[in-house]
């Protein structure tokens, strides 16, 4: 397969199943790495490899349940697997899949699938410390929970779960299942936009694994109309300088 | 103002967690604070505060819930209000009564009684307190009597959470918020909101005394044909005097304990519609029929030994055996047979697992013989079935229609039990509880289609909510077990809905939304 019909393959699934079709590589550092991972509602992982530059080959197809998002580990030894689904294992919650990857081949293996917290469903996207240490995650209605990331890339139980509660995310049938941007600011502070607005609320990550809110109000942002990259706003700014996020200018 | 105990509190250890020992099942599921409330105001100011923080709240009264729904709470709060534990009446004793959550059932007892020789139709658990008791239905040994607690609820006050995230303080009764009424009359208030009192504008006479027996059994000695034979006896006593208004006063209460245990009994209590023993043959007539079983007459050796480490057990073994042919019993007055049940035996270090089953018929010889095979095998060690009289004044169709407790034709209540201490047991005795309850809901009068539960029929009527077991889960069909086949669990799902429309109030069983 070529990069061509790769990236025809990609927008046919989208295209013609409506999917949110992911690639694992989406954060910048996997796209250097010679495989890419992709989503799909098949209840698949497609697992592709780069021969040569302008070259793709299907090297598996990795079963998994309603994956929404996915995630590399920093050290690309580990993938992460939003399963949207609304009951795991009987109880009401989604779930995280964790695949080992085999650096040579870049073949996935399941090694764990953990719950998410009660009614912590359909979750949508991924998010990873900076330092690797912990998982958090975005579900439907605005709920979040934080899992810590062992050193062997397996995840804990939920240590927290947090909702802001709004007339925005009131479990409706007439609200199609969104995601909600998320991601760490640094390792101490967790960013994610509100359901259905254009406001983000920073949290912050203790070491015990708990969050709080960091301010009292959710923050108006604004994503930039081209990418997924969040664009903020200066409000936003002020917050970050008060939260003395020294990264917050790379965004 | 509530009293915050955090994790760095050294009261934190105590105050996560509740009766159960299991819960919280791992430390990441424990809840990050326990606020313990002193008013009604300071119950809606910490709810507030919890939901503006973005934490899910889970409500506490006594701390005796059978699985994880207050205790499973990653980092969140548990509201506890132990402390909102008032029971008062009107002028000279007089109606209406008023219980707040916190209060329990032993005080609960001796305050109506002193104050209007009144009695709540509870159970005999001292330390239950009325938060989840009466809420979720609430059965005891006046039941066949009087009926269940929630039969006789006038009226709740409650804090819900709305759409826009803010605490409402709702008084709710048939005519005001009438759906939310019905579904706080037996569907849990851990559905809804956090109950802050609930309000009696009748309620029936103490009775004036009470007349206590048992019978035993030897497991030494126990026969098939013998267990079979005492489990039809009882069984057929309540289903043929179900609407016998004179046996009402009876409550019968069989521990079917395992073989290791070394013998099981039947205790009974028993008044008089007129609150009166001055005529005890309805209780002479319901022992004689045991004649016939061998009823032992001394306690064997070890006897002690069976003392299980349960609920109740204490109450209910704390009894002179009945020796063939002659029926001693204990005589005492209602309000101190009802205090001295301790009822917290189910003390914190207890690890413990329930199920539960309503009968609408006797046992039948496959039933019977199905649980004489588990509960003589080693696997079912320290499990006990206890098996309450219920029927009669619970049976009134009317409450089927305005309370959340369908199950208005059983004559029969089975509470499957089992504690425990060291950890390590944990699968060897939720493996002998399951599978002892499937045996017994496997055999020819189970609904073919729902195999290994008492799903409603003929012959069963499904399970308590209150003895909740999340095993159930596993089945699409489970809160058709605990809600009944018709309109209320769609009921429970519209009120869950309007009120309570981002899921605040929920837990493993909690009712879905109808979203």
């Amino acid at each position: 397969m070529t990069r061509r019909t790769f990236v025809q393959f990609l927008a046919t699934l989208s295209a013609a199943q409506s999917l949110g079709v992911l690639q694992g590589s989406a954060s910048c550092s996997a796209r250097s790495t010679r495989f890419r991972y992709v989503a799909t509602a098949e209840n698949a992982i497609h697992v592709f490899r780069s021969n040569t530059q302008n070259d793709w080959s299907i090297v598996q197809v990795a079963s998994s349940s309603s994956p929404a998002s996915i995630l590399l580990a920093p050290d690309q030894r580990t993938l992460y697997v939003a399963n949207a689904v609304g009951n795991f294992e009987h109880r009401p919650s989604g779930s995280v899949q964790v695949f080992s990857i085999n650096s040579r081949s870049g073949t996935l293996t399941c090694v764990q699938r953990q719950p998410l917290a009660l009614f912590t469903i359909k979750p949508s996207q991924l998010a990873i410390s900076p330092d690797g240490t912990n998982l958090a995650v975005a579900a439907a209605y605005g709920t979040i929970n934080l899992l810590p990331i062992h050193k062997d890339g397996t995840v804990g139980h939920v240590t927290a779960c947090m909702k802001r509660l709004s007339f925005n995310n009131i479990p409706s049938h007439d609200q199609p299942t969104y995601r909600q941007d998320l991601r760490f600011l640094d390792n101490d502070t967790l960013l994610a936009a509100e359901p259905h607005s254009h406001r983000t609320i920073a949290l912050s990550v203790s070491k015990d694994g708990s969050l709080s809110f960091s301010t009292h109000e959710p923050i108006s942002l604004r994503k930039h109309p081209d990418t997924l990259e969040i664009a903020i706003s200066e409000p936003l700014r002020e917050v970050a300088d008060s939260l003395e996020a020294r990264n917050a200018t790379k965004y | 103002m509530s009293s915050i105990v955090d994790r760095q509190d050294s009261r934190f250890a105590v105050a996560h967690r509740g009766h159960n020992a299991r819960f919280p099942s791992v430390a990441a599921e424990a809840a990050g604070r326990v606020e313990y409330c002193e008013s009604v105001e300071d119950a809606a100011t910490a709810l507030q505060q919890v939901i503006n923080a973005g934490l899910r709240p889970t409500v506490r009264s006594s701390g005796h819930c059978y699985e994880d729904f207050i205790a499973n709470n990653p980092n969140g709060a548990i509201l506890d209000v132990s402390l909102l534990n008032q029971v008062t009446s009107g002028r000279s004793g007089s109606a209406p009564y008023r219980i707040q959550p916190g209060a329990m059932l032993g005080n609960i007892y001796q305050e109506l009684y002193k104050r209007s020789n009144v009695v709540l139709p509870g159970g005999s658990c001292f330390t239950v307190s009325a938060g989840g008791r009466i809420s979720g239905g609430g059965y005891g040994i006046l039941s066949r009597l009087y009926g269940i607690t929630v039969d006789w609820l006038s009226a709740v006050d409650i804090l819900t959470v709305d759409a826009a995230g803010k605490v409402v303080p709702l008084h709710v009764d048939s005519n005001h918020h009438p759906e939310l009424f019905r579904a706080l009359r037996g569907g849990q208030g851990s559905n809804f909101g956090l109950i802050t009192g609930f309000t009696f504008n009748q309620l029936p006479p103490a009775p004036f005394e009470i007349m206590q027996a048992a019978v035993s059994f030897d497991w030494e000695t126990m026969t098939p044909e013998r267990f079979v034979k005492i489990l039809t006896t009882y069984g057929k006593y309540w289903e043929e005097n179900d609407q016998n208004k004179e046996t009402w006063g009876l409550f019968g209460y069989m521990g079917i304990t395992s073989r290791s245990s070394g013998r099981f009994g039947i205790s009974t209590v028993f008044t008089n519609p007129d609150g009166t023993v001055k005529d005890v043959s309805v209780l002479a007539d319901f022992l004689d029929r045991f004649e016939t079983c061998k009823p032992i007459a001394d306690a064997p050796l070890g006897y002690a030994a069976h003392r299980l480490l349960g609920q109740e057990m204490d109450h209910h073994f704390n009894m002179p055996s009945v020796c063939y042919g002659e029926h001693p019993m204990v005589r005492s007055s209602w309000i101190s047979a009802a205090s001295e049940g301790s009822g917290n035996s189910m003390s914190r270090g207890v690890r413990a697992k329930y199920k539960s089953a309503y009968m609408k018929k006797a046992f039948t010889e496959e039933e019977a013989l199905a649980l004489y095979r588990m509960l003589s095998d080693d696997r079912s060690r320290g499990l006990v079935v206890a098996v309450d009289s219920y029927g009669g004044a619970t049976n009134n169709p009317a409450r089927a229609r305005d309370t959340a407790i369908p199950q208005r034709t059983s004559v029969m209540k089975l509470q499957y039990q089992t504690y425990w201490q060291d950890e390590k047991e944990d699968s060897f005795r939720l493996a002998g509880i399951r599978d002892t309850f499937m045996a017994a809901y496997s055999t020819s009068v189970a609904d073919p289609k729902h195999i290994g539960t008492p799903f409603p029929n003929d012959h069963y009527d499904g399970c308590y909510m209150n003895y909740p077991d999340v095993d159930m889960i596993e089945h699409s069909y489970w809160p058709q077990l605990y809600y009944g086949t018709g309109d209320l669990y769609p009921l429970l799902q519209r009120v869950k809905k309007d009120y309570d429309p981002h899921n605040v109030f929920h837990h493993t069983m909690s009712v879905r939304a109808d979203v």
